[in-house]
């Protein structure tokens, strides 16, 4: 039995299967950002809304009553991706933009890697994470880079990591995390998110001790034992950064008030 | 089809659909699932998304009116019509439409200089 959830599409209720359900909404939520600031969206959204609802009417007929992932990507594929919907006359412009400003992507088309804070894989606010998932490296990487740099520059690093945590938005939808980890926002790639997210849950369900008793200890440490161990250490680092950054918290106060107390604005002297 | 060519056949498609939409209303008021079937019918349109946003341009612009009625089954629907604004816009792109394909045309006939 297929979780599903409710949805009013053009004032009637559907029931939607969870996988369908996180389709539908990538998609719609792709189609607001194209539409954002464009004129008459109310009426477009609202078209799109009343369509889709025919749309799956048609599809279930009378002897279905749960729309399936099958009738979510027939609609969609019917109504076109996203970016049809796109003005054509401020089309050739948003495309200069977004190819001007994009390096590290490769050969076809605008893939402009988007940042966000990653809420799957944080130790704090996941912005080591979101940076990581934007230059296109392990989120360690970042994290060692970043324990490194506290030592040298202190408080500057952590008042950037405070003001990144706050204008970098978290990755909330499919096409968030999509646009994230840099593949192109089309059906097919929110699709594989979700197929990828649905995975995951159904490994995690698995029980590991029934697999692998023939393994040998070595396929077993690679297997087994190494993710552990490197997740751990992920963990380490990002308490060890969650440390310093209070640390220095502390000592920046500290500064401040006996600043305010001497008079004296002297860093170093401070100490 | 070529990438580009199709890409070119795609723009025309766009830059017709307004004159499209307006043909297939003289015929009488049709809601949103005719018009798109309609054009369809004729491989006019592909994708339907580019029909919504002009929708609501001509709208907004008075070429078209709208008016909701219930459905049998489905939800709601939205019946555009055409407004006597639309009739003379219909008028000019019809004429633009003529001149645009004798233009065409006669360069394939013209002889060559």
């Amino acid at each position: 039995m297929v979780e599903t959830r409710n949805i009013s599409l053009g004032g009637l209720l559907f029931h939607v299967e969870l996988p369908a359900y996180n389709v539908l909404n990538g998609y719609l939520a792709d189609l607001k950002k194209v539409l954002r600031g464009a004129e008459g969206k109310d009426d477009i959204l609202q078209e799109v809304e009343y369509r889709l609802a025919e749309l799956f009417t048609e599809f279930m007929g009378a002897s279905r009553t749960v729309v399936t992932l099958g009738d979510v990507e027939k609609a969609c594929g019917q109504l076109g991706e996203p970016t049809e919907f796109g003005d054509p006359d401020v089309d050739g412009a948003d495309k200069g933009a977004r190819r001007g400003s994009d390096s590290s992507s490769a050969d076809d088309g605008p893939r402009q890697r988007r940042m966000f804070r990653d809420p799957d894989d944080r130790i704090i606010g996941g912005v080591a994470t979101g940076i990581a998932h934007r230059i296109g490296v392990d989120p360690v990487v970042v994290r060692v880079l970043a324990v490194f740099l506290l030592f040298i520059s202190g408080p500057v690093l952590v008042l950037l990591y405070v003001f990144l945590w706050c204008i970098v938005p978290k990755a909330r939808s499919v096409s968030d995390r999509v646009a994230m980890k840099g593949e192109p926002v089309t059906v097919d790639a929110i699709k594989d998110s979700v197929e990828d997210q649905l995975k995951k849950a159904q490994e995690q369900f698995d029980n590991p001790h029934v697999r692998g008793r023939v393994r040998s200890a070595w396929t077993h440490f690679i297997s087994d034992q190494l993710p552990r161990f490197l997740k751990a250490l992920t963990k380490v680092l990002g308490w060890l950064l969650l440390l310093i950054v209070l640390l220095t918290l502390l000592a920046f106060g500290g500064f401040i008030l006996s600043a305010l107390v001497t008079g004296s604005w002297n860093f170093f002297g401070a100490f | 089809m070529t990438k580009e060519t199709a890409a070119s056949t795609a723009q025309m498609r766009k830059g017709v659909l307004e004159l499209c939409i307006l043909r297939v209303l003289r015929q009488g008021e049709a809601y949103t699932s005719d018009i798109v079937a309609a054009l369809q019918a004729v491989d006019l349109l592909v994708v339907e998304g580019t029909v919504y946003p002009l929708l609501s341009r001509m709208k907004n612009a008075d070429t078209l009116t709208y008016r909701w009625a219930e459905s049998p089954s489905g939800p709601p629907r939205k019946y555009y019509s055409m407004t006597s604004e639309g009739e003379t816009v219909l008028k000019a792109l019809e004429a633009s439409w003529d001149q645009f394909v004798d233009s065409v045309n006669s360069l394939s006939t013209a002889p060559k200089i």
